[in-house]
């Protein structure tokens, strides 16, 4: 198992009202699958995310990344660089670098110098290998997303995450993206945890799950 | 492509002037006070000597004189006593320094109208400033009678005639005002001894002298340069405002780049960035601008002070100021200075930016807000 969480819940107060979004998530996803998870806008799907990925911290629960109980750690910076990675609904992609440069953004702040070899075999596997040296203004929607996997899985991350990852595509660089995930998941053995209101890219998931009034109910 | 992730336009620029003219008006400034105390120091010394022992006897300080000539350090001995120095009904109050005339011309680096060579039984050398108020020449014959109205077995002051064998020139501390040199033993006083000596050279490797208090040049005229001590720290804190108000402007222009660049920060802490490393982007970009900024105006004040030491470029009229062109000295301990409280202020206020920097916070970018 690479990721596990037990009884997650998370309150938010805004004023005097107190808002509990997530009210005990429960699940575990072995390597090498994908967990799609969906839910009504607002029912707290990037809030999980958020916890998931070291972003935020529950108000309890226990959340366990590749071994890592999340509660003994004290470096979450640390913690994400080496074992998440993360893919947006937007690229956010670093303008004034370069595509190589933004690739390399988490083995630098690994402190690593880039395995040149791997990071060509990369490019090649997402044929970007002709937009090494472009910057992000040069590319297209569906490149730069491309860019932003590759920069999430570049530090080879125990789990992805991803937030609507397609929410920003046209339909046929959504169904490329989907087909993407799948490829990696199974040339890579990479785990994903992706929320998605596409009913394309749930469909892919090893395990579906809808967030419904603040628990996970598995489809 | 644009590649300066932390480009700041015209804020940087007017933060770079400000430290670079900070920078440079502060050495050179530092530089022309310099100058002027060292001229100074150089024009006391010819007249006081490097120190000076106030209790002097050629008798029993035979040991002391045998030390300075084996040492190769210089001495003069001298009586001084104030006198009243008067030519037909014009009368002034003058400091006369008796001296041994063989010790003169060596040791005593005057400033003469004529040259001469030696001072004599009979002679007296006075100050320019003196001889213009009492309208002395060269030449001229006048009286001279102690202050003290010591007087002869007929009751009446000693009154020695004596000739002005030549003028000096020497305007530090007022001194051809009222500085009038003679020979000892010359005037009335045929037992008086010399009660004082002035030594030049280094005296470090035969101090402590035995039962003696020596005095620099510079304590001997303690007030003077205190103040021009005072005078150049109150330049370089006043002329550091400068760099303060440029630190402001700098910490704006990293508190403005900041704000603009939120959204790359928040990437760049999701990917495992810790908030210190962040900030320590900032600072070093501070860093990097502030001293870029001051060590150009150091290097511009440098260059400044050897074109002007070469080839004289700010002349100066020398009956007001000494000198015929604006002297500049360098000081490495002011360029230290300068160096060490500009980063010490720049460190203060590139910080203040990076309390933003901790606020920063990657779920926005998750929750897509940024």
């Amino acid at each position: 198992m690479i990721l596990s969480a037990r009884n997650i819940k998370k309150t938010f107060k805004d004023g005097d009202k107190t808002l509990q979004v997530l009210k005990g998530v429960n699940f575990d996803l072995d390597k090498g699958n994908i967990l799609t998870i969906k839910g009504a806008s607002g029912s707290g799907k990037s809030t999980l995310l958020s916890l998931l990925g070291t972003l935020d911290q529950p108000d309890s629960g226990e959340i366990v990344i590749n071994n890592n109980n999340l509660k003994t750690i004290n470096n979450y910076d640390s913690i994400r660089n080496k074992h998440i990675g993360f893919v947006f609904q937007f690229h956010n992609l670093i303008a004034e670098l370069n595509i190589v440069e933004n690739v390399t953004i988490p083995t630098l702040i690994a402190g690593k110098n880039s395995d040149s070899d791997y990071l060509n075999k990369l490019f090649e596997y997402f044929d970007l290998s002709d937009r090494k040296k472009s910057f992000p203004l040069d590319l297209s929607g569906g490149e730069k997303q491309r860019v932003s996997v590759m920069r999430a899985i570049i530090n080879k991350p125990s789990i992805v995450i991803a937030d609507e990852p397609t929410g920003n595509l046209d339909e046929k660089n959504a169904i490329k993206m989907i087909d993407l995930f799948q490829k990696l998941k199974n040339d890579f053995n990479l785990t994903f945890v992706i929320a998605t209101h596409d009913e394309k890219v749930f469909s892919i998931g090893d395990k579906k799950m809808n967030l419904y009034d603040g628990t996970l109910i598995e489809l | 492509m644009p590649r300066n992730m932390l480009e700041g336009g015209m804020i940087n620029i007017i933060s770079f002037v400000g430290l670079f003219i900070g920078a440079a008006s502060i050495i050179l400034s530092v530089a022309v006070l310099n100058g002027f105390q060292g001229i100074l120091e150089n024009e006391t010394k010819k007249i006081y000597g490097d120190y000076a022992i106030n209790t002097f006897d050629y008798a029993s300080d035979k040991e002391l004189v045998d030390i300075f000539e084996k040492n190769g350090i210089q001495y003069a001995p001298y009586y001084e006593e104030e006198f009243f120095i008067s030519k037909n009904k014009k009368q002034s109050l003058v400091n006369v320094k008796s001296v041994d005339s063989s010790k003169f011309k060596n040791f005593y680096d005057l400033e003469l109208f004529s040259d001469s060579q030696d001072l004599n039984h009979g002679e007296i050398i006075i100050g320019k400033s003196l001889a213009d108020r009492m309208d002395f020449s060269i030449g001229d014959s006048i009286s001279i009678y102690s202050t003290n109205l010591n007087m002869s077995y007929l009751a009446m002051p000693y009154i020695q005639q004596l000739v002005i064998k030549d003028i000096f020139k020497n305007r530090i501390l007022r001194s051809d005002e009222f500085l009038v040199f003679a020979v000892s033993k010359d005037y009335h006083f045929p037992d008086k001894k010399f009660t004082d000596i002035e030594i030049i050279g280094n005296i470090d490797n035969i101090i402590p002298l035995p039962n003696k208090k020596i005095v620099s040049w510079k304590e001997r005229n303690k007030q003077l340069f205190d103040a021009t001590e005072i005078e150049k720290k109150i330049t370089f804190f006043t002329l550091f405002l400068i760099i303060v108000v440029a630190s402001f402007n700098l910490s704006s222009s990293v508190m403005q780049i900041a704000t603009k660049k939120t959204r790359e920060m928040a990437i760049l802490s999701t990917f495992g960035m810790s908030k210190n490393n962040i900030s320590g982007i900032f600072l070093v970009y501070g860093y990097l601008l502030a001293v870029t900024a001051i060590l150009s105006g150091i290097l511009f004040a440098l260059l400044v002070i050897f074109l002007q030491n070469t080839f004289g470029i700010f002349m100066l009229n020398p009956d007001f100021y000494l000198v015929s062109k604006l002297p500049m000295v360098v000081s490495f301990n002011d360029i230290a200075l300068l160096l060490f409280y500009s980063i010490v202020i720049i460190g203060l206020f590139a910080t203040l930016p990076l309390m933003l920097i901790k606020k920063i916070s990657p779920i926005q970018l998750i929750n897509k807000n940024i």
